[in-house]
């Protein structure tokens, strides 16, 4: 992947720059072979000669380095591999001395100072073929990890070539003597490939900047190989100094062999070579290890940096944190405000209802006060009016029986009686409302008891009759003796009451279980009633039956439902005309009772 | 000088009331000296020898009182309560006859320390009896308290006051 111009770094600047001038001087010194420009191919004369070829193998090396900059892929994969098949012939060439017949395929060129006019020489056919084909190798496979090392490497050895072969110019040395035949670089050749190698360098540093890496570690690598590679050419250059001096004997002397001219001159052993060897090595060393301290200190660097960074991530992570946890004691805490908020409205509201309830309870102590005074009047002042009714018939009847007729009589004995039964249902319904109100005060109680005490009070209504009275086994219980007595009363009157037509009646008390309830139940064998008016049984003054059959005003069994209804319990009767009765109640448990009363009042009220 | 000038004090408000109440006791020939008064507060100026009667002399008490309860100004239970603590009246038997015979009235009577309580029944015949027997019995067969024991009571109440 290339860069694109408008956002490239230095180093990106300094690989377009190189790919530029090493292409431009292989055009130049191309321009130089057609017109016949002799500065643009030698610079100066004496000095080596560019080649045709080799200007065409830096223009194409030029181009496939900027295309590979500038992300033309197949720029760089033709021009690179054009001039790393340049390179390569050449090599060919050189090395088995086979002629390809390349050297002057495209222009023909003399030149006195080689034997091969028009090849590349050795070196610079060397770089060539490394350049070329690591442009190739990098264009057709971009992005690899192992990519910007490959390209530092190569680049750095073509750019100590180049170097070498410049210092050499500079200095006055030769380049590899030790080939046995071979051409000098041209001048602007050895800058062309030094900086054809500088672009390589610097095109994979720049990758590896791009890839997020800062200073490459891989760093070292190039620069000892250069180095290495600068301090054995020198060497070679050093050591081939003295051979030149020694064949300048054997030409002046006329001696056979520069074996003999050595011994003929025996000339101090030179350190010179071995110096530059060693001092070569060691500077590439110690360049190596600073450059290595270096990218450890840059290293070292980055990491307190990445230290500092994750600190500060920490302490960005540790403020979220606690910026969420305050959030959240807020949220909570307006919660249980609003929870809060809500208590107190229930509160409030319980309050209400308290109040009302009081309201309530006022309003049925007035109710009840009303009630009281009411039935103090009726018993007062209701009945006054009736007595004197029946006492003013009577004494009419006693002083003027003489002056009235016999129907007459009858109409005032009516009148009192009227009275008199008047008189009876004031009582009663006094004693009901008496009843009701009375609070049962629950005590263990013999019910047997009871029910002898309720028969000797109905002594009177059996004389004369032949009544049989089974009394079965009854249970103590939990209740208010006086109230269920007059329960016993009341059903045993009836009992008695409605058994009157029977010869003999038989009357049963006893108790069952009804609905795993323990239940009281008194049975007649009297003339009964149909089971389609029970529910009018227990109705304040609701009757049956006729007044002329049977006395009674009907307050008597809803004293008793009134009863067992303050006792929690349940009253019911089955019965078939002319067939008798059979009246069931049952005594609530005081828990159960209390729990039902409360029930019944809230019913009540609402 | 008689003890007893009155022998029965009626205390009643209802002139029916006193009527059929007189008739009985007429009819049963027990007293000759009735006094009746309408209201609570005539009755206890009547005992205790006030306003209208203060003329008449305390220790002439009457043998036996008939006490309504409902009665106008001053009712039943108030008169009953003066009178049974004074000291020169509380051993007059008190006999409340009245309609009613609600509980609380009549616990709170007996508390006053009345002698007797009698519903007046609402059939003439059984009022008729109930009279009858009630002077038969207060009249006849119960012994008053003595006289003598009352004058003593009264000079010490005298005694009592001006100390």
């Amino acid at each position: 992947m290339g860069s694109r111009p408008e956002c490239l770094h230095p180093l990106g600047w300094t690989t377009v720059f190189a790919a530029g001038s090493a292409g431009l001087m292989g055009l130049a010194a191309l321009v130089g072979w057609h017109a016949g420009i002799a500065w643009l191919i030698h610079v100066r004369p004496g000095l080596s000669l560019m080649p045709y070829n080799s200007a065409l193998a830096f223009l194409l090396c030029g181009a496939a380095l900027a295309g590979l900059v500038l992300g033309r892929r197949r720029v760089a994969m033709i021009g690179g591999s054009l001039a790393a098949l340049l390179g390569l012939l050449t090599l060919v060439q050189w090395i088995f001395g086979v002629p390809l017949g390349i050297d002057q395929l495209f222009m023909r060129q003399v030149d006195p100072l080689t034997p091969f006019p028009g090849r590349i020489p050795l070196d610079a056919a060397f770089c060539f073929l490394l350049a070329g084909g690591t442009i190739v190798s990098l264009g057709a496979r971009p992005l690899r990890h192992q990519a910007p090392p490959v390209a530092a490497v190569s680049g750095s050895v073509v750019l100590a070539l180049g170097a070498t072969a410049l210092a050499g110019y500079l200095v006055g040395l030769p380049t590899y003597a030790w080939w046995p035949v071979t051409t000098r670089m041209s001048t602007h050749g050895t800058v062309g490939c030094a900086v054809l190698g500088l672009g390589l360098v610097s095109w994979a540093w720049q990758q590896q900047r791009s890839a997020g890496g800062g200073c490459p570690r891989w760093l070292p690598l190039p620069v000892g190989l250069a180095g290495l590679t600068a301090t054995v050419c020198l060497w070679q250059a050093v050591g081939a100094v003295e051979q030149v001096q020694l064949e300048r004997i054997v030409q002046l002397t006329g001696l056979t062999s520069r074996q003999a001219a050595r011994e003929l001159f025996p000339l101090p052993p030179s350190l010179v070579p071995y110096s530059t060897l060693v001092g070569g090595l060691l500077l590439a060393g110690l360049l190596t290890l600073a450059v290595l301290l270096a990218l450890m200190a840059q290293r070292h660097a980055r990491r307190a940096e990445q230290a500092q960074a994750g600190l500060r991530r920490s302490e960005e992570a540790l403020r979220q944190t606690r910026d969420e946890l305050e959030t959240r004691v807020r949220e909570r805490t307006a919660e249980l405000e609003r929870a809060a908020e809500e208590l107190r409205q229930r509160e409030e509201m319980l309050r209400r209802l308290n109040q009302e309830l009081e309201q309530h309870v006022r309003e049925l102590t007035e109710v009840n006060r009303e009630l009281e005074s009411f039935t103090y009047s009726v018993s007062h002042d209701l009945r006054a009016p009736l007595r004197h009714i029946d006492a003013f018939s009577k004494l009419l009847l006693e002083e003027a029986s003489a002056r009235l007729d016999p129907v007459s009589q009858g109409w005032l004995g009516r009148i009192r009686e009227g009275a008199q039964q008047m008189g009876r249902m004031v009582d009663e319904l006094l004693e009901l409302s008496r009843m009701g109100r009375r609070e049962p005060e629950r005590r263990p109680t013999d019910l047997r008891a009871l029910v002898e005490d309720a028969l000797a009070e109905l002594k009177p209504e059996t004389e004369g009759r032949e009544v049989a009275i089974q009394v079965g086994a009854l249970p103590r219980v939990d209740c208010d003796a006086v109230l269920i007595r007059q329960v016993l009363v009341n059903l045993l009157s009836n009992a008695l009451k409605f058994t009157r037509p029977r010869p003999r009646a038989v009357i049963e008390v006893g108790h069952t279980v009804r609905d795993g309830q323990s239940v009281i139940f008194v049975r007649d064998n009297g003339v009964g009633f149909d089971m389609q008016y029970a529910d009018k049984l227990f109705g304040v003054f609701q009757r049956l039956h006729r007044r002329e059959e049977f006395e009674g005003n009907g307050v008597g069994l809803a004293t008793v439902q009134r009863i067992v209804h303050k006792h929690g319990g349940r009253i019911w009767a089955e019965a078939e005309l002319d067939r008798g009765a059979t009246f069931y109640f049952s005594l609530g448990q005081p828990q159960e009772a209390r729990a039902q009363t409360a029930k019944a009042t809230t019913a009540g009220r609402s | 000088m008689l003890a007893h000038e009155v022998e029965i004090l009626l205390v009643e408000d209802d002139p029916d009331d006193i009527e059929l109440t007189l008739h009985a006791l007429e009819q049963g020939h027990l007293v000759n000296r009735i006094q009746v008064v309408r209201d609570g507060a005539e009755a206890l100026d009547f005992i205790f020898c006030r306003g209208g009667h203060s003329d008449r002399d305390i220790d002439c008490r009457p043998t036996l009182v008939l006490l309504d309860l409902k009665l106008p100004k001053v009712d039943g239970l108030e008169v009953l309560r003066q009178l049974k603590s004074d000291a020169r009246t509380k051993t007059i038997p008190v006999v409340v006859l009245t309609s009613s015979k609600q509980e609380n009235d009549r616990l709170e009577c007996y508390l006053l320390g009345v002698n007797s309580f009698i519903q007046k029944p609402v059939d003439f015949d059984q009022f008729r009896e109930t009279i009858r027997q009630l002077g038969m019995y207060w009249l006849l067969l119960n012994q008053p308290p003595p006289a003598g024991a009352a004058a003593a009571r009264r000079a010490e109440y005298e005694d009592n006051r001006a100390g």
